[in-house]
């Protein structure tokens, strides 16, 4: 299931990949490829284009051949890691964890679609282990659209809304 | 109003004496000590953290989603807030938090009943002899987020006697257990030197983290046992083989083992 479940032996564990892209990050790697097995994770930054990997990823069953890569900006296959080509912004899931579109069951949602957000305006509410992060936009404009439902399971990187 | 064993201005200085502390504000009561802890952090960013937030008396005290806290008369409601190290603080450690405060919670509740039968329900709550005796929130809000707001409500000399049907029979207070009251301030002082022991080893610069992991299994309630956990509108049931390292639940269902960093534990038998 892709609801936050994950065999903790599996390459493709979301909080491996996570700890990965952060890796990347912290010492401005361009490119992570691993392998075990008959499985494969490789992770790239291309250009400006956002990284998603864990989603797919972690969906991924454990005997699974390595997937077809999609051509990225760069012309080069980028592994598991598919980069969104369009041009919508969208506001994704920092972590691992339980989407909540209200601060509690009887309130109104943070923001609804058409609702203009800046970045510091409070869009959900992310909660693993027990601990409530509010997750902000981060950017500014119209919510388009609302991706996933409350109290729905995500992961790192999950779409969660569309900007415009 | 001056209730029994109330707590007062002169417990609160001993505090910031004998602790890691740096300030503390009492209310006699309040909607939630972690509302009053997010909107001081939102008011003032240089809140000396770690910082107490503690009230007599809760009238809107908050837990998971629609749980309510009930904070009865003799109950310990307060807010811990501690400031994250500046240093590459990452999302695992943060979900460490959870399992130290528990176990903080677990520990000194030993030094005052030492052949009690407490276990840590993952992530967070505390049971004594089978039954709830304290539940943990924590909130980290966005214009802070290097700040977490530890919610904790302990179940002192509240006895559960005369509590609402359904909780008398699930949850427990320390009185209930040993026959007599406590000092809540004494609970205070032990709490805060116990978290910060945690604090310290699983983010100082000594960085031994393990070592609390390393504990917590021999409390986990849930272990061996068959747990149901709701995850969104999702169910899955396996036999919980207890945390990994990044403090995950296990469960091993018929899929295999898998671990969970979110859920409700629904059942466990």
């Amino acid at each position: 299931m892709a609801s936050g479940g994950t065999n903790p032996s599996d390459v493709f564990d979301v909080r491996k990949v996570r700890r990965l892209v952060e890796l990347m990050n912290e010492y401005e790697l361009g490119e992570i490829d691993l392998k075990q097995g008959d499985q494969r994770i490789r992770l790239r930054k291309d250009g400006d284009l956002p990284v998603y990997s864990a989603p797919t990823a972690a969906a991924a069953p454990a005997h699974a051949a390595p997937q077809a890569a999609p051509a990225t900006a760069g012309g080069e296959a980028s592994g598991t890691a598919p980069a969104v080509a369009d041009n919508a912004n969208y506001i994704t899931s920092p972590m691992v964890g339980t989407f909540y579109a209200t601060a509690n069951p009887d309130s109104p949602p943070f923001v609804k679609v058409g609702d203009q957000v800046g970045g510091d305006t409070v869009v959900c509410i992310i909660e693993a282990m027990k601990v409530f992060n509010e997750i902000a936009a981060e950017c500014s404009g119209k919510i388009a659209a609302v991706l996933v439902e409350n109290g729905d399971p995500v992961e790192f990187g999950q779409k969660l809304f569309q900007v415009e | 109003m001056n209730l029994p064993n109330s707590i007062c201005q002169s417990d609160l200085e001993s505090l910031l004496e004998d602790t890691f502390l740096q300030s503390a504000i009492h209310y006699a009561q309040t909607d939630s000590t972690n509302t009053q802890a997010i909107e001081l952090l939102a008011s003032d960013n240089s809140v000396d953290s770690p910082c107490l937030v503690v009230a007599e008396s809760q009238v809107a005290g908050r837990g998971r989603g629609a749980n309510q806290w009930w904070s009865a008369s003799g109950s310990l409601t307060f807010s811990l807030i501690v400031e994250f190290p500046k240093t590459a603080f990452s999302v695992e450690q943060k979900n460490l938090l959870p399992l130290l405060t528990g176990m903080a919670i677990l520990h000194t509740g030993e030094t005052l009943l030492p052949d009690a039968d407490f276990a840590l329900k993952w992530p967070n709550d505390v049971y004594l002899a089978g039954r709830k005796l304290a539940g943990v929130l924590i909130e980290v809000p966005s214009q802070s987020s290097d700040h977490a707001v530890i919610g904790i409500g302990v179940n002192v000399n509240n006895s559960f006697s005369d509590a609402p049907e359904g909780l008398s029979s699930t949850c427990i207070s320390l009185a209930d257990q040993s026959g007599v009251q406590h000092s809540r301030i004494q609970i205070l002082r032990t709490f805060m030197r116990e978290i910060e022991s945690l604090l310290n080893s699983a983010f100082g610069s000594t960085a031994a983290g393990e070592t609390f992991l390393d504990d917590w299994p021999a409390y986990c309630l849930l272990t061996g046992k068959q747990v149901t956990l709701q995850i969104g509108s999702t169910q899955v049931t396996g036999i919980c083989r207890g945390i990994d390292i990044s403090g995950a639940l296990i469960l091993e269902t018929v899929n295999g083992p898998q671990s969970f960093l979110s859920g409700v534990v629904h059942s466990w038998i």
